[in-house]
């Protein structure tokens, strides 16, 4: 082992981030790479670790950089979910950081929330709690590590030239909402930014950050397009066209593309009109969906400091990778919408 | 309705049936637990989100062909268990 060796903690191990992250730092001379994650992985070696609890024996030694993926990405969490999985979590990491420990932390470029800043404690300042909790977590970083690079990326998908995805989150949703045939229109400024970005684009900054000299000095990395981003005009179509052709190729039905419908236009004439015909289930599911809302109506780019060029274009690999790992779902049967006094099968 | 020497077990349902139902369980989750039990929690101890849930009894209506279950009991599961004995009730 040479003194330029490297020992590397990458948290989230198992997530979308940390799994890519670790393809991309193994074989790279003189960094030497440990993961954890809450469930571990025995047949990668990743250790388990719930990290609102003490470290594990195994994992406390020195640590030159810890890069913490670790998150809980769910838009629906309520807010003491978010504060347990995105933010007490940083107590556990805490024990792990010495004095010359590097810490990558990586939050999200809409972490800045409503107001274009992490410093509100207010959940009304952000769009949901995924933001609020990891705003949070910008702020208690930077209190306690002297050794810091916070990396902000967009919405992540899948890898660039083949759309492998360790985890589906994010703009996902999009894609479940049309194969459960749930959304049928969606509010959206058809100019609005659609910052997506491939987890490889991502993670190639991060292992760029690890394997440097520096040790961190608070930088905020933004990996995102700003204004090389998508519209959500061009984004969605192209997402659901490919999983369209996608389904075609299996023979089955196509979906319809789901039309962008002016928000105010939404919650005036077709909300209360679906909110009328709906079932249970299916209000269940446009409530949850709303969550993305925000997202869609974003007329002001990302900050991007690390700009992603060209990004729109991978959403079709992306979509067709996730039909592929999930061929149950994406070649579910097309369901009209259809009134709730349609009699469900009834239990015995 | 059930042929399993212990229905406890898989909740009223066949051996066939409840190895079916864990199959698509699995399929759409991305926690994989060493073994299926009624206790398992969806969305904690599998990893389902909330609209995992719904795709989940969409997709089970699907392998079973059932149409539509009773929305209120479906939206009530919550762990494997709850799955099924809502499915053993269903095909009852």
């Amino acid at each position: 082992m040479s003194a330029a060796d490297r020992h590397v903690l990458i948290t989230g191990a198992t997530g979308l981030v940390g799994v890519q992250l670790t393809l991309d730092l193994a074989g790279v001379p003189g960094i030497h790479v440990t993961g954890t994650s809450r469930t571990g992985d025995p047949s990668r070696g990743v250790v388990p670790w719930d990290m609102t609890e003490a470290p594990p024996t195994e994992l406390r030694r020195r640590w030159d950089v810890i890069v913490n993926t670790a998150a809980d990405v769910r838009w629906t969490m309520d807010a003491e979910v978010a504060t347990r999985a995105n933010v007490q979590t940083i107590d556990g990491l805490t024990e792990l950081v010495g004095p010359g420990t590097h810490v990558v932390h990586i939050s999200t470029a809409y972490a800045t929330g409503r107001t274009g800043s992490v410093e509100s404690p207010e959940l009304v300042d952000y769009r949901n709690t995924y933001e609020w909790s990891k705003a949070r977590a910008e702020r208690i970083v930077r209190e306690r590590f002297a050794h810091l690079t916070i990396v902000r990326p967009s919405l992540i998908i899948g890898r660039r030239h083949d759309g492998y995805a360790a985890r589906f989150a994010g703009m996902y949703v999009v894609l479940r909402g049309v194969a459960s045939s749930t959304i049928p229109a969606l509010p959206a400024a058809a100019d609005a930014y659609c910052d997506v970005i491939p987890v490889d684009d991502l993670t190639r900054v991060i292992a760029e950050i690890v394997a440097a000299e520096s040790t961190g000095t608070g930088q905020v990395r933004t990996v995102a397009g700003g204004t090389a981003a998508g519209r959500v005009a061009d984004v969605i179509p192209r997402m659901v066209s490919a999983f369209n052709d996608w389904r075609v190729e299996r023979g089955l039905e196509p979906f319809g593309q789901p039309r962008l419908l002016d928000p105010g236009a939404w919650d005036r004439f077709f909300l209360p009109f679906a909110r009328e015909h709906l079932t249970l289930r299916q209000h269940r599911a446009l409530d949850l969906l709303r969550t993305y809302e925000p997202y869609l109506m974003l007329t002001e780019p990302v900050p991007a400091t690390d700009v992603v060029e060209n990004a729109p274009e991978c959403v079709e690999v992306s979509a067709r990778y996730w039909a592929d790992t999930l061929p149950r779902l994406a070649t579910m049967p097309l369901r009209p919408w259809k009134s709730a006094d349609t009699p469900a099968r009834s239990l015995a | 309705m059930s042929d399993h020497p212990n229905a406890t077990l898989t909740g009223g349902l066949t051996a066939a049936d409840a190895a079916r139902l864990d199959e698509v369980i699995l399929s759409l989750c991305f926690l994989k637990p060493a073994e299926m039990t009624n206790g398992l929690d969806l969305i904690g101890d599998l990893g389902y989100d909330s609209l995992g849930m719904l795709e989940l009894i969409s997709a089970v209506e699907a392998e079973f062909d059932l149409g539509e279950v009773d929305e209120t009991s479906a939206l009530q599961v919550q762990t494997v268990g709850d799955l099924r004995r809502l499915l053993a009730e269903t095909l009852g």
